[in-house]
């Protein structure tokens, strides 16, 4: 085998992790480019070309960095300052049955959303309730599931009862969605492609026969950058920020403000005398202090929430005359004309609306948001719409109120499967979806592609004058039989372009999509595997391994082709809940930790008592968790937020250890 | 040194990180003295610093030497092992079903393997090797620890994840020897140490450790502290260890014994397709290879993880291996680490592929004739304790000896 060989070196060097898939992300690229201005020598390391295959602590400060090529060749970098960018996928403290195939991590969901045509009827449950998730939920509905669920699994996010924001929580429950505090008790298999999930709520124990559980979190507060050892200079960046600011808002300003904090912070420990910098100095101090004041801010909306007190289907009086006399709000102009009414009440980093307004009538700012400034200048405001399809949580309304009059107008955000018609009749909804009246179309303008938040179409309602203020929804009252019958719909989805190919999968024939991934490919057809349900597509998992027509190969990086041959290996390690032929039966208690390893949250528990264990490294050292086949991917998260809770300080710990994923070298 | 009493007061202060110090503090502990450790690290383990096993690298006279052959039989592992810990060790034959009677899977254990040395005909250096390898024969034929030369496949099949038909090679096995589960013991001894002595007196993090007359000061959880020491003051020489230790010399003005150097070592795990055989630990050039398993051998089930040992080159003392922009440190997880571990796996082991699992990188000091040593600093005697580092019966038996020469 011959090896090339190259040494680097560079005073910061920013690492994409397993998964990281949008490389270079906002807050790489603001982290590079502050340090670079600064006069340190930066190198990006990641995306598909270049696999990071881990750091070696060097003892002090820095490290080295171990790089595959595309033509495996290795590259040994020396760095003052490392950066690992994570993007690890948010699984729930395990109980029964969370490693079987019903339950998938947000980011598969998102890809199968994308490129499959995976059922998602009668009913899917999100675990989380952050943006993402609300957003994801909003999504489903919005395209015709009947019913999603958010489960808030320990709801104590400051003054609040769940992550997100309060906008992204109103498009969901006006979506249909329903949020719920309940804490997972099992999954269970109970036909095909359908599961029993279990829930535990105040009330008691919920059933719910779901299609697929879906893993979004988040599910405790941690930090999103950390230095661990302290004063080593090896940090680790969580990647929140997505293809375009406006699919993930606040992920992509808390990523980007986290770059730029973090940059500050390297700049002054590798510098050794900042006056060497002479008036950059000034820039950076602004920038650092900026970005740290702003990223203590975002979480704003949690300490100071806004959530609306209800009597019956009404909001409350007092919170009524809040929404009011908010200064996004207008206090004359509607009574003449129609204008927007920004109703955005929590202090959250979404500019969106400010950024697409043509006529600068909206100023809602940054967190603070200035408190002498009025959100909406009505007089400025010229009705043009822009703003209500650009907002991602359906926030903005237009209205036109004539109190002398029996009915008003309402203009409201659409973003269903199917559009409106002039003259329809829908269900007017309160901003927690419950039905308040019905309204006659009488305007619905064509449908703009927002890049962002797809496509929204605008909708003029006719409402009773009393509603104006009230309905901020609207539901199709009568959907034709095709569109309520989720077997027909679904067939009806099928009968689309794709063309289909037959291949053997463990020696009986399938019909499936062509060219499609073939782990996808087994999501379609009912057949993934635990296994299959991180759909890295960087193989860094190597979990999903598959034998094509005799060869070993990754599900997630091969395409189906007509006629090939797909085994799947044998299942060596037991999955909580029971495979399919143990329908019926009672989940076991333990539960399954690290699934690679076959470790229990027991077994960890046990050691940590009987050895009296105070760090992570000697909890890692006598259990190898994590040093399995994912090498972490699946079990990390909740092995930190156990040790945490056995009060270990995990908020800073960081999992160097090397490699970081599967590296495997091939005789040439 | 003030006279109030202070609860960190203790006849004997220990300094150092790793397992040498725990075990010297049982052993002074036993003996009803009162001992202060400090460890200037957050974590006891964080140097990794003992080997389950002693390499027998680098193949030369010194390391194949009967002695020190003989010291890794299980008997005289666990003669060394056993009075040291707070509980039972256990031993294992390597892939032999439990015996009858009462065991305790989750005690720390001794593991019954044999070693084999290999070398293949048309190997660079090859000749040169075997020789050692026939001097060392003959010596542990005299010793009494029955090696056997083998040659051809009977020779190689041993090893473990050989997975070749055919080949010319030569082999050197002797059997029953043994390695030890690091991970239990250590953890248990650091429990019972620090259950016996109390958080008090059981200090990590320890920083700006200071000798002075009659004591040490250090500060701890962003407090100075002082305590009299009455008979003596223990430092336990690991790389961690060593720019302590040369200030503290230079300070004393007295010339410090330095090992040779540091070895660094790297210790990867790779995947195998096969299963593998645990009854072996082979050396193959500068590798030891054995397969992982741990616990009793009933509970091992499948072993597809082999555990390679790779001896790096020695570096000074004084340069800090792991510092960054050290010219040593181009041999750690080097083209030479590379391709060491492509020897072994594509040219010996007739792999076409492997995955690595893991990788830790150590260091260790390695060390001459040298002798523990003492100097004065503020009228304060301060004894250096080397060899705390590498297999860890050897570890145990310095830290059980030192302790002795305290008491004695």
């Amino acid at each position: 085998m011959s090896i090339v060989f190259r040494d680097g070196k560079f005073d910061v060097v920013v690492l994409g992790g397993p998964r990281v898939s949008n490389w270079p992300s906002a807050g790489v690229k603001a982290l590079s480019v502050l340090c670079g201005e600064m006069g340190l020598t930066v190198g990006l390391f990641g995306g598909e070309d270049l696999s990071v295959r881990g750091v070696i602590p060097l003892s002090g400060t820095g490290g080295m960095v171990l790089i595959e090529d595309i033509q495996h060749r290795i590259h040994r970098i020396h760095a003052r300052a490392i950066v690992k960018v994570t993007n690890e996928p948010d699984f729930p403290d395990p109980f029964p049955g969370w490693r079987s195939e019903a339950l998938i991590p947000l980011s598969t969901a998102l890809e199968l959303r994308e490129k499959g045509r995976i059922r998602w009827e009668p009913c899917t449950v999100i675990l989380g309730t952050g943006n993402p998730a609300l957003r994801f939920g909003s999504s489903l509905l919005e395209s015709g599931l009947k019913e999603v669920f958010c489960v808030e699994t320990n709801p104590q996010w400051g003054a609040k009862r769940f992550a997100g924001w309060e906008v992204e929580k109103r498009r969901f429950e006006m979506a249909g969605g329903k949020l719920i505090e309940a804490k997972p008790v099992s999954i269970l298999p109970k036909a095909a492609l359908l599961w029993e999930l279990r829930l535990q709520d105040a009330q008691g124990t919920r059933i719910l026969e779901v299609a697929r559980v879906i893993s979004a979190g988040p599910f405790d507060e941690h930090a999103g950058v950390r230095e661990y050892p302290s004063g080593s200079s090896l940090f680790e960046m969580e990647q929140s920020a997505s293809t375009t600011y406006q699919k993930n808002i606040e992920g992509w300003v808390l990523e980007e403000e986290r770059g730029k904090w973090l940059a500050g912070k390297i700049i002054r420990t590798l510098v050794p005398d900042l006056r060497e910098l002479g008036e950059k100095r000034e820039t950076l101090d602004a920038i650092f202090n900026r970005a740290r004041g702003r990223l203590k801010r975002y979480t704003r909306h949690r300490s100071e929430p806004f959530t609306p007190a209800y009597q019956g289907k009404w909001i409350a009086v007092a919170d009524s005359k809040r929404i009011k006399s908010f200064s996004g709000v207008p206090q004359v102009e509607q009574k003449k004309r129609l204008v927007a009414s920004v109703e955005c009440f929590e202090e959250i980093p979404c500019r969106a609306c400010q950024t697409a307004c043509p006529e600068e009538a909206i100023s809602i700012g940054r967190v603070p948001r200035p408190a002498d400034v009025s959100i909406l200048t009505e007089d400025k405001c010229t009705a043009c719409g822009i703003c209500v399809s650009a907002c991602p949580s359906s926030a903005i309304v237009m209205l036109q109120e004539e109190p002398d009059k029996s009915v008003s107008k309402l203009v409201l955000p659409w973003r269903g499967a199917r559009p409106w018609r002039v003259g329809e009749f829908a269900s007017l909804l309160n901003r927690r979806g419950e039905t308040l009246g019905s309204a006659r179309v009488i305007k619905a303008s064509e449908i703009t592609d927002v890049q962002t938040s797809g496509k929204v179409q605008q909708v003029e309602v006719e409402v009773p004058t009393h509603l104006v203020w009230e309905a901020r929804g609207l539901k199709m009252m009568k959907l034709p039989a095709v569109e309520q019958d989720p077997v027909l719909s679904a067939a009806q989805n099928l009968e689309s372009k794709d063309s289909k190919v037959e291949i053997s999968f463990n020696n009986e024939r399938r019909i499936v999509r062509d060219r499609i991934n073939v782990s996808v490919a087994l999501f379609e057809t009912g057949q993934s595997r635990p296994e299959d349900v991180l759909l890295c597509s960087d193989g860094s998992c190597g979990l999903c391994q598959i034998t094509v027509d005799g060869v070993k190969k990754l599900a997630c990086k091969t395409e189906v082709h007509r006629g090939m041959s797909i085994k799947t290996p044998v299942k060596t390690i037991p999955v909580p809940g029971g495979p399919p032929s143990n329908m019926g039966s009672v989940a076991p208690v333990e539960t399954i930790l690290c699934p690679c390893l076959g470790i229990t949250q027991e077994q960890v528990l046990e050691r940590m008592s009987q050895g009296k264990l105070q760090s992570p490294e000697a909890v890692l050292s006598v259990l190898h968790v994590g040093q399995g086949k994912c090498h972490g991917q699946i079990c990390m998260g909740a092995f930190k937020r156990l040790l945490q809770a056995q009060g270990l300080e995990m908020d800073q710990w960081v999992d160097w250890r090397f490699p970081w994923s599967e590296w495997v070298l091939t005789h040439n | 040194m003030p006279h109030d009493r202070s609860p960190f007061d203790s006849d004997v202060a220990l300094i150092g990180t790793g397992l040498a110090p725990l075990v010297a503090a049982s052993h002074l502990l036993s003996q009803g003295k009162s001992v202060l450790v400090l460890n200037p690290d957050f974590d006891f383990f964080l140097e990794d610093s003992e080997l389950s096993l002693d390499p027998l690298l680098p193949l030369t006279s010194d390391g194949l030497d009967p002695k020190r052959l003989a010291a890794n039989l299980p008997e005289q592992v666990l003669a060394q092992l056993r009075p040291s810990f707070p509980g039972a060790v256990e031993s294992w034959a390597a892939g032999v079903m439990e015996s009858a009677g009462f065991h305790d899977p989750q005690a720390p254990h001794v593991r019954q393997r044999s070693r084999l040395w290999i070398t293949g005909d048309a190997e660079r250096g090859a000749h040169e090797q075997w020789e050692r390898l026939e001097d060392a024969y003959v010596g542990s034929s005299d010793a009494g620890l029955n090696p056997k030369i083998l040659d051809g496949l009977q020779a190689a099949r041993r090893f473990p994840g050989f997975a070749a038909t055919a080949g010319a090679y030569r082999g050197l096995l002797l059997p029953k020897l043994c390695e030890v589960d690091v991970s239990r013991y250590r953890n248990g001894v650091l429990e019972f140490v620090r259950e016996r002595l109390g958080q008090e007196r059981f200090v990590m993090s320890a920083a700006q450790i200071e000798v002075m007359p009659g004591g040490v000061r250090f500060h701890s959880d962003g407090k100075a502290h002082t305590a009299r020491v009455r008979d003596q003051i223990l430092v336990f020489h690991t790389p961690r260890m060593t720019p302590w230790i040369l200030k503290q010399a230079k300070r004393a003005e007295v010339m410090p014994r330095l090992p040779k150097g540091i070895r660094l070592w790297e210790q990867w795990s790779l995947i195998s397709r096969d299963d593998l055989d645990p009854e072996v630990i082979g050396t193959y050039a500068n590798l030891v290879v054995w397969a992982e398993v741990e616990g009793s051998p009933s509970s091992a089930g499948v072993l597809n993880r082999l555990a390679v040992l790779r001896a790096g080159p020695l570096v000074d003392v004084r340069e800090n291996p792991a510092a960054q922009g050290n010219s040593s440190t181009e041999n750690w997880f080097s083209q030479e680490s590379l391709l060491s571990l492509s020897s072994l796996c594509y040219d010996f082991l007739k792999w076409n592929r492997f995955s690595v699992r893991s990788m830790k990188p150590r260091a260790i000091l390695e060390w001459g004739e040298d002798q523990h040593w003492d100097f004065k600093v503020s009228e304060a005697r301060v004894k250096v304790v080397t060899r705390c580092d590498g297999p860890i019966f050897d570890v145990v038996r310095v830290a059980h000896q030192v302790a002795q020469e305290v008491m004695a």
